[in-house]
């Protein structure tokens, strides 16, 4: 379980996450929705201790990113697929992390199987297409077997083969017990997959709801979205 | 350095809920395998010792004897020796400045950061094993010149049971290591190549030679970390605003334990 309590996050005189207050529950897959700038990110960081929170903070199963032992058995996160050195290979890629949390080489292997790169992760990362760059780091995410999943635009670049199975692999994590939170800005492939939604803007909370009461009796989840969040498009947070 | 730093770690860690060392062992393997995982970190260290042994022994057979015609009795045939460290050094900066700067480069810090949160575990990890790299370069390096040199050089310039000759090689190896450190640090506070190669390659390769020649400039540019750091390879001074060698080594060692404490402060702090 995922808890954002009280979370403010300020670049110089920008406010990226203004007082926001979720949690994130285990056994569902929890849609994080947001326009361009909205916090998704920041927010996203700021739960794997990569940056720090002005007030408030995030923990995962009651403890800050930081005080988790070996965090890849615990959290596994896809923020930015492009984030593996050109010159390296998936394999080597997937190693290195693997060993700092002291999980075993062979596991490497298990995930590549499972998303289907064995044969390219001898290759330099640099040759990777953007679908093949995802499935390293959904690999990556994977590797510690972790209880809690982390996905910022997990169908970026994906072909619709790759988009289903990454559908699926998603409903399966969280049918396993995990929790599971994916941010999109693809609203037809939300509502294929969240079961429940968080909705921000500006860094505020605008939505905390199930998918069904979010849509209710709207056209279609992305009138509802498009609705809730207009006027709220700028370009506020880091987005990197 | 680096002992004073795994201890610092090991202090810290007793304390924490993980087992001590077991965390610090796992950052020091990941770090490893980043290194050897990459061609340039990977054949670097390789580079540094053949430029620096291969003009070394050009130098010790070809110069040497000229050399020692046009000086005399101000003869130092170390000054040969060394020499390669001239050229050969730039290749090491360039695997200390990778070796940090890849991380940066696509992006990678973040996976990496959120496999070992603990800012100064990573950071004191990276630098210890850039540092093990280097010093095993350093010596390699080292003693192929000197052994070299005892083989082309004319009988009498050097002899393996002098003082002098291990002061030298001794000196070598001090030289480079510090200068990875040095490097690797500078590169943690900026983080790209470009800016780290644009502040280091001028100050130890073209800035040093100038500056000393300008009366008011030299007696500050002697404390430059190479110019501080290079006295103790040759057995008489270039010229007397040089440090003597044991204070140069001091001066340099200084430059590098600066270059970490600034790497570990500002890369604790920054949001990545």
């Amino acid at each position: 379980m995922i808890r954002i309590r009280s979370l403010t996050k300020r670049y110089g005189d920008v406010l990226a996450v203004d007082d926001l207050d979720v949690e994130i529950a285990a056994g569902t897959v929890t849609g994080f929705l947001g326009p361009n700038g909205s916090g998704k990110s920041t927010t996203m960081r700021i739960a794997l201790g990569l940056d720090r929170p002005t007030s408030g903070g995030i923990t995962i199963d009651g403890r800050a990113y930081g005080e988790l032992p070996d965090p890849l058995r615990h959290v596994g996160a896809l923020l930015d697929a492009g984030a593996v050195h050109r010159r390296r290979r998936g394999y080597d890629h997937l190693l290195f992390l693997a060993r700092s949390n002291r999980i075993p080489r062979s596991r490497v292997d298990e995930v590549l199987a499972q998303v289907g790169m064995t044969d390219a992760a001898h290759r330099r990362a640099g040759t990777y297409s953007l679908g093949m760059r995802q499935r390293l780091g959904i690999a990556a995410a994977l590797l510690g077997d972790p209880g809690v999943l982390i996905f910022d635009e997990p169908v970026n670049g994906l072909d619709p083969e790759g988009i289903r199975w990454i559908r699926e692999l998603i409903r399966s994590l969280a049918a396993e017990g995990r929790t599971v939170f994916v941010s999109s800005h693809l609203m037809s492939e939300m509502a294929l997959t969240a079961d429940h939604l968080v909705v921000i803007a500006g860094g505020r909370l605008l939505a905390d709801t199930g998918l069904t009461d979010f849509v209710g009796d709207g056209p279609s989840l992305e009138d509802v979205y498009l609705r809730l969040t207009a006027g709220h498009e700028q370009y506020a947070g880091g987005g990197r | 350095m680096t002992t004073a730093m795994q201890e610092t770690t090991t202090t810290r860690r007793t304390g924490a809920t993980r087992v001590p060392g077991t965390s610090f062992a796992a950052a020091l393997e990941a770090e490893w395998i980043k290194l050897r995982s990459v061609p340039s970190t990977r054949w670097l260290p390789l580079a540094t010792v053949l430029s620096i042994a291969g003009v070394g022994a050009l130098v010790d057979a070809f110069v040497a004897e000229g050399q020692r015609r046009e000086d005399g009795a101000e003869y130092d045939a170390f000054t040969l020796v060394h020499y390669g460290v001239n050229f050969g050094q730039l290749a090491l900066v360039a695997f200390a400045v990778l070796a940090v700067a890849g991380e940066y480069g696509a992006g990678t810090i973040r996976a990496s950061l959120a496999a070992v949160p603990d800012r100064r575990l990573f950071a004191v990890a990276k630098l210890t094993v850039i540092t093990a790299v280097a010093l095993v370069t350093a010596i390699v390096s080292s003693l192929t010149c000197t052994l070299t040199a005892r083989l082309l050089l004319p009988a009498g310039d050097i002899s393996l049971t002098a003082a002098a000759t291990w002061r030298t090689a001794f000196g070598q190896v001090v030289y480079l290591v510090l200068l990875a450190v040095i490097c690797a640090g500078v590169t943690f506070v900026l983080r790209t190549p470009m800016a780290s190669m644009g502040l280091l390659i001028p100050l130890i390769f073209l800035g040093t030679a100038a500056l000393t020649a300008i009366p008011g400039v030299r007696e500050v540019a002697r404390f430059l970390p190479d110019k501080a750091g290079q006295r103790v390879m040759r057995l008489r001074e270039f010229n007397a605003y040089e440090l003597a060698p044991w204070p140069g080594v001091a001066v340099m060692a200084l430059w590098a334990i600066a270059a970490v404490v600034a790497a570990l402060t500002v890369f604790r702090r920054r949001d990545v």
